[in-house]
């Protein structure tokens, strides 16, 4: 193996990530090349630093309490989660990967939202409004003798594009 | 020979043996305290450490740790174990020490106290807690996601793909984060605390 190769490798052979195979090659590498052993070295010790430096214990009556707490929130009612779910959190918390997945997917939707509404809006080609002698308004024959200013008169010049009577 | 297969019988059922974190969680999650006291018990030493490790203050280490447990006891009735227990407690205290990083005030490298051991010397302990403040400021200056990666690689002693459990990224991603910080630290540590 070459030491770019085996350089590339040496995190992975301190953290024993490497399969059997590449770890022999690796070692066979590293009995012949000093610089390679150098840098090896520099890893194991920043790895060992760990190793030498305590931590105080956990402290004394922490599983106590935990309990009382947890105690305390057994008795609290229990929210639905859907009240409980807080999306700015959940967009804070999420991966990259699954915040332009939904980013996606919100935006498609409003594409296909706003496509639809532009086909819906727009008047079909043809329509006009009745007049006196379309079958619709001849249909309304008891809106025929309507008087004046009623709400039947007006609704007929509306739709049959008559001019209102005046009273 | 049904003798002794009889009172075999009769231990098992008498003393099952210890459950599994699964099986606990399941009890926890309905309404089972005792069994949700069996997980603190048995995992807090392991996510103190790393809320101890990453944050290097005593008081937000233990507020970090009791919140990983009082979170994992809530989702307890919708737990499904699809990976082991241990990976998901380090999931949530992963995600605590983050969030905890992102609203920290800058760190008190003194908070945490030196651990003498009773066979140094005074002047070993010495050279020792000094070791330890500079590998505690060197944690320090690292970015929260090498930190937290170090910590649970080291402290935690996971593998790549467990530490990319805990804190859901791939091994890659760690490989990176670890490398990254190892270049920072064999820097910041080059030079000895001479006694």
């Amino acid at each position: 193996m070459r030491c770019v190769a085996v350089r590339k490798e040496l995190n992975r052979f301190v953290d024993a990530e490497l399969s059997p195979w590449m770890r022999e090659d690796i070692e066979r590498h590293l009995e012949r090349c000093p610089d390679c052993r150098q840098a090896l070295t520099q890893l194991q010790e920043v790895a060992g630093v760990f190793a030498g430096v305590d931590l105080p214990p956990v402290p004394d009556g922490f599983t106590a309490r935990v309990m009382r707490q947890a105690r305390a929130q057994m008795t609290e009612p229990r929210l639905v989660w859907w009240s409980a779910w807080n999306p700015l959190r959940w967009w804070r918390d999420e991966t990259l990967a699954m915040r332009t997945a939904a980013a996606s997917v919100v935006v498609a939707g409003l594409a296909v939202g706003l496509a639809m509404s532009g086909r819906a809006f727009r008047p079909s080609a043809g329509l006009r409004p009745a007049t006196v002698a379309s079958p619709v308004v001849q249909n309304l024959d008891f809106v025929g003798g309507v008087p004046a200013g009623s709400v039947e008169q007006t609704y007929l010049a509306w739709v049959a594009d008559i001019p209102e009577k005046q009273p | 020979m049904a003798d002794t297969l009889q009172s075999d019988l009769r231990r098992k059922v008498i003393s099952p043996g210890p459950m599994s974190d699964e099986e606990l969680m399941r009890a926890a999650g309905t309404g089972d305290l005792a069994a949700f006291e069996q997980i603190v018990l048995r995992h807090q030493q392991m996510a103190w450490r790393i809320a101890c490790r990453f944050l290097g203050d005593l008081t937000e280490a233990e507020d970090v740790a009791q919140d990983a447990f009082l979170r994992i006891l809530k989702t307890a009735p919708s737990y499904r174990p699809s990976a082991k227990f241990q990976t998901f407690l380090f999931q949530v205290v992963s995600r605590l020490c983050l969030d905890r990083a992102r609203k920290k005030r800058p760190a008190y490298v003194e908070t945490l106290p030196d651990v003498a051991t009773e066979s140094e010397s005074p002047a070993d302990a010495l050279v020792h807690g000094e070791r330890n403040r500079q590998v505690r400021a060197a944690l320090e200056a690292l970015p929260s996601k090498q930190r937290l990666a170090v910590v649970l690689r080291y402290d935690g002693e996971l593998s790549y793909q467990e530490t990319a459990a805990a804190m859901q990224i791939t091994p890659k991603a760690v490989e990176r984060l670890l490398a990254r910080a190892r270049a920072t630290l064999s820097i910041l540590l080059a030079s000895p605390v001479e006694k």
